[in-house]
């Protein structure tokens, strides 16, 4: 016998079924490219084992849907999690185990919606970090405005406070997200 | 962009800022942008069918032992009577912990499922009920 939750809040296996299996090819498009995104910087995780890790998770009931979150944000913010224990398992003991995706309970009462509490920045972690960066950076030696915009979000600052800095429109600025955007996903393309 | 003014956190704002415009654009250039001429919406429904899968099995196989466990014998007593009698003394000793229950079980009635399964939470919670399985 085990202890039953109250869950009218949370979505049951089924729903999880039943919203994976009716996700939109734009959500699904969402979905790949965050995955992509999250998997930078890590060692064999690739943005294939995020997904399917937040998958399983979100079916096993490992990690419950609160059904009041659209769902592609609550699967997108499970692989951020899960990237996130990455990070921290690669920068604290320097290997990732096939093993240590299972099983990881972060069903606690509150943590749904929660990052991960990882408040330990590591030189290592860092570095890693500074790696990741200059991969994304590469994609746009060339590409001045780019560079701004990826500061400017980098920095936390808001499109109007890059945009007064480089000396941008807000229709450059939009311009330039949509050129990252397809950029990005180009090079995850071609990594496949 | 100055390498060494960058860190994680700089890292976990950037990448959390371009997930989040993800969300905001349309669904047409979602699909025609993020997917990058590639199908990238087969790929992902692949992975998804195969968790679906890979749940169903592991559906059906817990069915099949859940059933096996909870096909009650003759003569053996179930582990929700099991339960119940245990409760009984607990009650009888510390009947303060469920009074309501406590009436019940004294009158020589049965409880709930729900009840008990809620009172054993509880002790369990206050570290005054185990079970092995």
């Amino acid at each position: 016998m085990s202890f039953i939750e109250p869950t009218e809040n949370y979505a049951s296996a089924q729903e999880v079924a039943g919203a994976l299996v009716t996700l939109s090819s734009a959500n699904k498009a969402r979905l790949r490219y965050a995955a992509h995104l999250r998997s930078i910087g890590l060692i064999g995780v690739s943005w294939e084992d995020l997904l399917s890790e937040a998958a399983a998770r979100a079916l096993s009931g490992t990690r419950r849907w609160p059904k009041d979150v659209p769902f592609v944000a609550f699967m997108m913010q499970t692989v951020r999690s899960i990237a996130s224990e990455e990070w921290h398992r690669l920068s604290t003991r320097g290997e990732t185990l096939e093993s240590d995706l299972q099983a990881t309970d972060d069903n606690q009462e509150g943590s749904v919606l929660a990052e991960i509490v990882l408040d330990t920045v590591t030189p290592e972690r860092v570095a890693q970090a500074r790696s990741a960066l200059r991969e994304i950076e590469g994609l746009f030696i060339d590409d001045p405005d780019a560079l701004s915009v990826f500061r400017g979000l980098a920095l936390g600052h808001s499109p109007e406070e890059t945009q007064v800095q480089a000396g941008m429109s807000a229709v450059s600025y939009a311009s330039t997200q949509r050129r990252i955007r397809r950029t990005l996903a180009n090079h995850f393309a071609e990594k496949r | 962009m100055n390498h060494h003014t960058l860190d994680y956190e700089n890292l976990t704002k950037l990448l959390f800022s371009l997930e989040e415009e993800t969300l905001k654009i349309p669904d047409t250039e979602a699909v025609t942008t993020l997917t990058a001429g590639r199908n990238g919406v087969d790929d992902v429904t692949r992975l998804i069918s195969a968790e679906l899968f890979k749940q169903q099995d592991n559906s059906a196989a817990h069915v099949a032992q859940v059933s096996s466990k909870v096909r009650p014998r003759r003569s053996v007593t179930t582990k929700s009577e099991a339960d119940v009698a245990l409760l009984r003394r607990i009650l009888m000793a510390r009947p303060e912990l469920s009074p309501q229950l406590h009436a019940v079980l004294s009158a020589g009635g049965t409880p709930g499922a729900q009840e008990v399964e809620r009172l054993i939470s509880e002790l369990m919670r206050k570290g005054m009920f185990s079970r092995d399985e």
